[in-house]
């Protein structure tokens, strides 16, 4: 199955064209401030590497977040529409479950069963979750203070080995201590497409109907807003 | 040739298929307002995440009321600029996804002068025909977010040129403002000009300033500060029917300065012919008394209905439609824009005054 994998929910977009678990091609582009004018470009260098047309795709997958609120619009926005338009399923994945997958899926967790994603939320916040070897949540994706961060870690953690995905471990200055293993490539750095796609296509083989439920941004914080007094 | 239309550059998602005669085969709005009603305003995260849900849904509802599959039309019109860049983006990458899926023609459309040409959208249950605006016109245009007067020369960007525009709130601002003032709820349009309606502007106790600029810009900040100063002093109105004469004197003075100076720019331009468009051109009390003030001075009044006033997505794509019959289409790289392309004048706030036809030499 030929499908097309779309992320744009931080700093680094990417789009990947996979055929099953094949990666036939992938492009990325690294500035946040013009994803939605890139995202055409980069999906059509991928598809004219992997040797490819628009019609051939026969699912798209989309990264739902969590990220930057209006990046998770770009591509889902994006991606319903090339989804509609072919009338192929569309398939979201968490940006955090895709990081965790490709922690896992590049064998970088070393020994560690489960694998913690941390993502930049902002305003001293972090995006977190974390995940097992089969990529169900052990932790929920959730926003927490970045201060918090470590403590969070390192409870989950119980002194077993957790690897931990994300180059916002980094900044967070995150020591590999106490059973935490800081995992640094380039696909567990930031959400990769390739992997979206990867978890996409396992997505669809396990569905019974795919790709029919409506596919929801994940933003895990309200929209900032009071309502007036009365 | 049959375009399909996306807007959503504030608080409603529209999509719509138009020809480019203007034929409209049909025409899905939905709105936002009770999402934003608790807030007395648009809130802009709120309109973005709605947009992103609703998007989807209300083209496959534009298309199957058309009887047409995404396959059959002919070019994709969207709304990239002005408005919420946020919300406008949702539309504009949803556009782009259905133009590049099926490599169909993509044009990006400027608001504004989608509501300038709404005038020429033509629906099928209209009973009476009404006849189209020969160009040029003088285009009243007035919405939540937009307040001012253009010469259309024609249908394309470069042909409208701005008159005046307004220096801070937009007319249905100060509606909002005024019904927020006197706990009306949100929007203040509809509801200012029913009780306005039932009102008596001579028994209202306050007087209001007339919102008076410079020659044919606007000024609506001063009615807002003079019945939030009444409200201060004298409380909210006591029952309906002294909130409706306020109402009464707040429209009244409103739509006298909307009129006065739609009337000037027509004589100034030499144009007989005026246009008005957008959401407050809904309102019952300036549509009367326009058309009474051009009967009085001869001039032509083309006045669209109410759906094709408030924000659409027909009038996106008739005006699309129209860019695509000269040719122009846009890449995929085209995304949203905060400012219009239309030239303009005003500058909000206290930017350097409209050019003054007056030289005094030193």
């Amino acid at each position: 199955m030929k499908l097309l994998a779309l992320t744009t929910s931080t700093r680094r977009s990417g789009a990947a064209v996979l055929d099953d678990e094949r990666l036939l091609a992938a492009a990325t582009h690294a500035d946040e401030t013009s994803h939605a004018e890139r995202l055409f470009a980069i999906a059509d260098e991928a598809l004219g590497r992997a040797g490819l047309g628009r019609a051939d795709l026969e699912a798209v997958a989309c990264d739902v977040g969590p990220g930057s609120f209006t990046g998770v619009r770009v591509a889902l926005a994006s991606a319903q529409a090339v989804a509609f338009a072919l009338g192929r399923p569309l398939v979201g994945v968490e940006s955090l479950r895709a990081m965790a997958g490709a922690a896992f899926g590049e064998a970088a967790v070393g020994d560690a069963t489960a694998c913690a994603a941390l993502l930049d939320a902002r305003r001293g916040e972090t995006f977190l979750a974390i995940y097992d070897a089969h990529l169900a949540p052990l932790l929920a994706p959730r926003h927490v203070r970045n201060e918090l961060v470590a403590a969070e870690l390192g409870r989950a953690a119980a002194g077993r080995a957790l690897a931990v995905a994300g180059e916002h471990a980094r900044v967070l200055g995150l020591e590999p201590v106490a059973g935490l293993r800081l995992v640094t490539t380039p696909a567990t750095d930031l959400p990769d497409a390739a992997w979206l796609g990867r978890l996409a296509l396992a997505a669809l083989r396990h569905e019974t109907r795919p790709g029919t439920a409506p596919v929801e941004a994940v933003y895990l914080r309200p929209p900032d807003a009071k309502p007036m007094p009365p | 040739m049959r375009i399909l239309g996306i807007e959503s550059s504030c608080d409603e998602t529209a999509a719509a298929v138009v020809d480019e005669l203007g034929h409209v085969y049909s025409d899905v709005v939905r709105s936002q307002v009770a999402a934003h009603a608790p807030y007395a305003g648009v809130v802009p995260e709120i309109a973005c995440r709605d947009h992103l849900r609703a998007v989807g849904p209300v083209v496959e509802r534009a298309l199957a009321d058309a009887g047409l599959g995404l396959a059959d039309v002919d070019g994709i019109a969207v709304t990239r600029r002005p408005g919420l860049v946020g919300a406008v983006l949702v539309g504009v990458q949803f556009a782009k996804g259905l133009a590049w899926a099926l490599d169909k023609p993509l044009v990006g459309v400027d608001h504004l002068l989608g509501h300038l040409l709404a005038v020429f959208l033509r629906y099928p249950d209209e009973g009476v025909p009404r006849a189209a605006p020969a160009f040029p016109f003088v285009g009243l245009l007035v919405s939540g977010g937009h307040t001012a007067l253009y010469r259309c020369d024609g249908p394309a960007p470069p042909d409208v040129h701005e008159l005046g525009g307004t220096r801070d709130d937009a007319a249905g601002e100060a509606y909002d403002k005024l019904a927020k003032l006197l706990g009306l709820g949100y929007p203040g349009g509809p509801v200012v000009d029913r009780l306005a309606h039932a009102g008596d502007a001579a028994r209202a106790p306050v007087s209001l300033p007339a919102p008076m600029a410079h020659g044919l810009e606007f000024s609506f900040s001063g009615l807002k500060s003079a019945v939030a100063r009444h409200v201060a002093r004298a409380g909210k109105p006591a029952d309906e029917a002294a909130a409706a004469d306020l109402c009464a004197a707040v429209q009244g003075a409103l739509v006298a300065t909307l009129v006065k100076k739609t009337l000037a720019a027509a004589a100034r331009e030499g144009v007989p012919r005026v246009v008005l468009a957008g959401g407050v051109a809904a309102n019952r009390g300036l549509r009367a008394c326009m058309r009474e003030a051009c009967e009085a001075r001869g001039l032509e009044l083309h006045v669209p209905p109410v759906r094709s006033c408030t924000d659409n997505a027909a009038m996106i794509a008739y005006a699309g439609a129209l860019r695509l019959a000269r040719g122009e289409r846009d890449g995929y790289d085209i995304g949203p824009e905060r400012r219009t392309e239309l030239e303009r004048l005003t500058k909000k706030g206290r930017g350097p005054r409209a050019q003054s036809p007056t030289t005094i030499i030193r």
